[in-house]
């Protein structure tokens, strides 16, 4: 639309707006076009990006890295992921530095090579295999922020530790056979594994975006069960789900 | 991979003297591979190894600036580095030709201090400091040295005051583009600059954007270019002369005070010298703080009037409580610059719709001559035009002018919206105020422009003092008849207009009442804008009102106000 056609459309309106008004008080046929108070509430910002206090929800996407146990308990890379959601909270104490605590849904998928030697969790081998561990995680990690940022998240490295609660642990196989015939077996809540699992973990981001890697640090076999653990590292990247201005 | 190889190098640098395992590991091969971090340990503590890598490579990452104790052993000359601008307009103000800040820093300082960190940078005359790169461990034995007086993390990116969708696209002059031309210099009375032969003939602008890509190839600026106006070039992010090129921010700023468009002035200022800065940079950050000091201190050594500077930093380094015109580098450099002679004159910020919605810095400070937008089809502020007041309560914006202009991009006429183009129509018409008025000090010039303003002496925290008028650049003491007059019962205070009766074809600037209640310091409380359709315009109850408390009301030109106790 033109923009001096917008202007008198705009007058337009006033004028029935005052017309209209008009009928019941004088005063009230005028027109408030802007109107701005900066009388003190009392009330201080305290939420923001890097304001006392900031939540927010983030999705994450790791590679299961790092060696396993041992030959018996090797992964294929690249397809054993570690995709998760969850929110962050960050309590910020000084310019630099900062306390919060992430809650996340995580998925732990580990694809076992299959080949000789392999031990876990038996020595059969599959034409596919491959554990997925869900868990529920509480982080509690400290932030320093880089740099000299005002209400902006910038730069910065946590460190912090994790605790793991696995509610649901599944061991998946696939065997094709001669005649072309494919079954699909899993395991549910497989008795070997520990529930409790807890590690450390670090993260570099810019704005939204964050590089983490996480070390288990627990076991997540039983030792009765004698089996070779799953590598313990995992990196990838986390997108915080905030504005970045 | 680039960014992983630049960080270990980084490290090595880093934990070298702290003699870890890590660097042990990468000494005994030729070639480094990121397993080695890893090597002999169990996962744990490659883990950890990991993480103390990483600390040690982000520590190595700050820029800061380094300030010294005194300019021991230097010595300086004004007549050699000083262009002959520069000191007449000391002359002409009555300032010493120089004084310490003027003097070079000291070299053997900067040595000292360049040997404790990966790079040094722009030496800063005004602050005697330098700026370097340089971690927390080497930061802390700086700070010892016997002449550093102490230190600061640099700025991070800064915003160019404008929106724009393709500034590359000509857009043609539609119908609305041709009329905003023209109302663009007419809103603020071109025609009595004109008529008194003033376009900013003898002043020398600087200008401080993100580049001027065609400006030696275009029409618009033919005239600048063939009289040999541009004085002086310098591209502070790549150290060279070349800034005819890069973000086209610049060009269209340079056309609001210079450009002329099939012989239409675009703004004040076509009779003008300028000096062209480049100092910003849209991909890269960490760096225009920088470049915008030592912009700074290059325009007053080639003889800068006024500076025309329509970026901003906000909420990236600052929070809002440190809008006060003393935390930033930039704002203490502009109050700096003042001090020296030249006027800067600065956009506001567009951050009014956002959350941040107040000005930036160097907005903030008091010697600055802040910016205001306005719309012009409404007549007053602009939506995204950002707040005022600072931090600590002055008045900010000082002016406004239009946020919606007419520009000359790299490849044809555009229109483009924001306070960045506000301040070079305003900064335009300081060049034509100073023009008119030779004899005027900086800062009297400023108060001249704030008073020029169509709503003073009336002001808010929007506003400022309104559109600068030319006509009280020429005509100073014209006094506008009483358009309105206060009436007060035992319950309210009103407001009725005298003589008016409403028309259609009056322009929707002159149906708008401005009015504002005051605290008894001077603080603006609450403002409003109406637009008024009969005579009885505004009425108040006097509950409203605490004692000390003024109500001030502008109407076409007119200013009066009332509180509870006598006005003085």
């Amino acid at each position: 639309m033109k923009k001096g056609i917008r202007a008198h459309i705009i007058i337009a309106f006033w004028l029935i707006c005052a017309g209209l008004a008009g009928t019941f008080s004088p005063l009230q046929a005028q027109q408030s076009l802007m109107s701005r108070n900066l009388r003190p509430t009392g009330h201080k910002e305290n939420y923001g990006m890097n304001l006392l206090h900031f939540v927010h929800l983030y999705g994450g996407l790791g590679m299961i890295a790092g060696p396993s146990e041992n030959e018996g308990g090797r992964i294929i890379y690249g397809v054993s992921l570690n995709p998760e959601v969850g929110g962050r909270y960050k309590l910020r104490v000084s310019r630099h530095h900062a306390f919060g605590a992430d809650l996340s849904y995580t998925l732990y998928s580990y694809k076992i090579s299959q080949k000789p030697g392999k031990t876990l969790p038996d020595t059969i081998l599959h034409k596919a295999e491959r554990f997925i561990f869900s868990k529920i995680t509480l982080g509690i990690y400290h932030r320093y922020s880089f740099g000299r940022v005002g209400n902006y998240i910038g730069r910065f490295l946590d460190i912090g530790v994790y605790g793991d609660w696995i509610h649901y642990s599944d061991h998946y196989f696939r065997n094709r056979y001669d005649d072309g015939l494919v079954i699909r077996s899993h395991v549910s809540g497989l008795d070997y594994i520990r529930n409790f699992q807890y590690g450390a973990y670090m993260r570099f981001g810019i704005t939204r975006y964050a590089f983490f890697a996480r070390y288990r640090i627990s076991d997540y076999f039983a030792p009765s069960a004698e089996l070779p653990e799953l590598p313990r590292f995992t990196m990838g990247i986390q997108v915080g789900l905030h504005k970045v201005n | 991979m680039f960014f992983f190889y630049t960080k270990i190098i980084n490290s090595q640098q880093t934990a070298e003297s702290e003699n870890t395992e890590f660097i042990a590991c990468y000494k005994k091969s030729d070639k480094f591979t990121p397993t080695m971090i890893f090597k002999g340990k169990t996962g744990l503590q490659s883990f950890l190894a990991g993480v103390l890598l990483f600390l040690s490579i982000q520590s190595g990452a700050q820029e800061y600036w380094v300030f010294f104790r005194d300019k021991k052993g230097c010595t300086f000359d004004p007549y050699a580095y000083f262009d002959v601008k520069a000191i007449e307009r000391r002359l002409k103000q009555g300032l010493p030709l120089c004084d310490s800040t003027d003097y070079p820093v000291n070299e053997e300082y900067i040595t000292a201090v360049k040997s404790l960190s990966d790079t040094t940078g722009f030496a800063s005359r005004w602050f005697n400091a330098v700026a370097v790169t340089t971690d927390e461990y080497r930061l802390k034995k700086i700070l010892q040295l016997p002449f550093v007086l102490s230190a600061e993390p640099m700025g991070l990116q800064s915003k160019l005051a404008s929106v724009q969708d393709d500034p590359l696209q000509d857009t043609g002059m539609t119908v609305y583009m041709k009329e905003l031309l023209e109302w663009q210099t007419l809103r603020m009375d071109r025609h009595s600059f004109e008529n008194a032969g003033l376009d900013g003939k003898g002043i020398r602008i600087a200008i401080f954007d993100g580049g001027y890509p065609n400006l030696d190839s275009s029409l618009a600026f033919k005239h600048l270019v063939q009289g040999k106006r541009i004085i002086k070039t310098w591209d502070f992010v790549r150290n060279r002369e070349d800034v005819y090129g890069y973000n086209p921010h610049g060009l269209l700023v340079l056309s609001c005070m210079a450009g002329i468009y099939h012989g239409k002035k675009m703004g004040f200022a076509s009779g003008a010298e300028y000096l062209l800065a480049r100092t910003e940079i849209a991909a890269e950050s960490f760096r225009e703080e920088k470049n915008w000091l030592a912009a700074m201190e290059w325009a007053d050594q080639n003889g800068a009037d006024l500076i025309n500077s329509s970026v901003g930093y906000t909420y990236h380094r600052y929070f809002k409580e440190e809008m006060n015109g003393k935390t930033s580098m930039v704002s203490r450099a502009a109050n700096m610059a003042a001090r020296k002679g030249m006027l800067v004159i600065n956009a506001i910020g567009n951050e009014a719709t956002d959350a941040w919605q107040i000005l930036c810095t160097p907005a903030d400070a008091d010697s600055v001559l802040t910016v205001g937008g306005i719309d012009p089809i409404t007549g007053y502020h602009m939506e995204i035009s950002s707040f005022g007041p600072t931090a600590d309560r002055r008045m900010k914006p000082n002016v406004s002018a239009f946020a919606d202009v007419v520009a000359m991009g790299p490849r044809g006429v555009v229109n483009v919206q924001g306070t960045s183009f506000s301040c070079p129509l305003v900064c335009g018409f300081a060049a034509c105020a100073w023009q008119a008025n030779p004899e005027m000090k900086n800062m009297e010039l400023f108060k001249l422009i704030e008073q020029s303003g169509d709503l003073y002496p009336y002001f808010d925290y929007a506003h400022g003092y309104g559109v600068p008028q030319a006509s009280r650049v020429i005509y100073k003491n014209k006094v506008p008849p009483p358009t309105f007059a206060f009436v007060l019962s035992t319950e309210r205070i009103s407001v009725y207009l005298r003589d008016f009766k409403f028309s259609a074809d009056e322009r929707t600037s002159q149906l708008l009442l401005y009015y504002n209640i005051m605290d008894a310091d001077g603080f603006i409380e609450e403002f409003h804008v109406l637009i008024v359709y009969q005579g009885e315009a505004l009425s108040i109850p006097l509950s409203r009102f605490a004692p000390g408390q003024k109500l001030n009301v502008h109407f076409r030109g007119y200013t009066s106000g009332w509180s509870l106790k006598p006005i003085d």
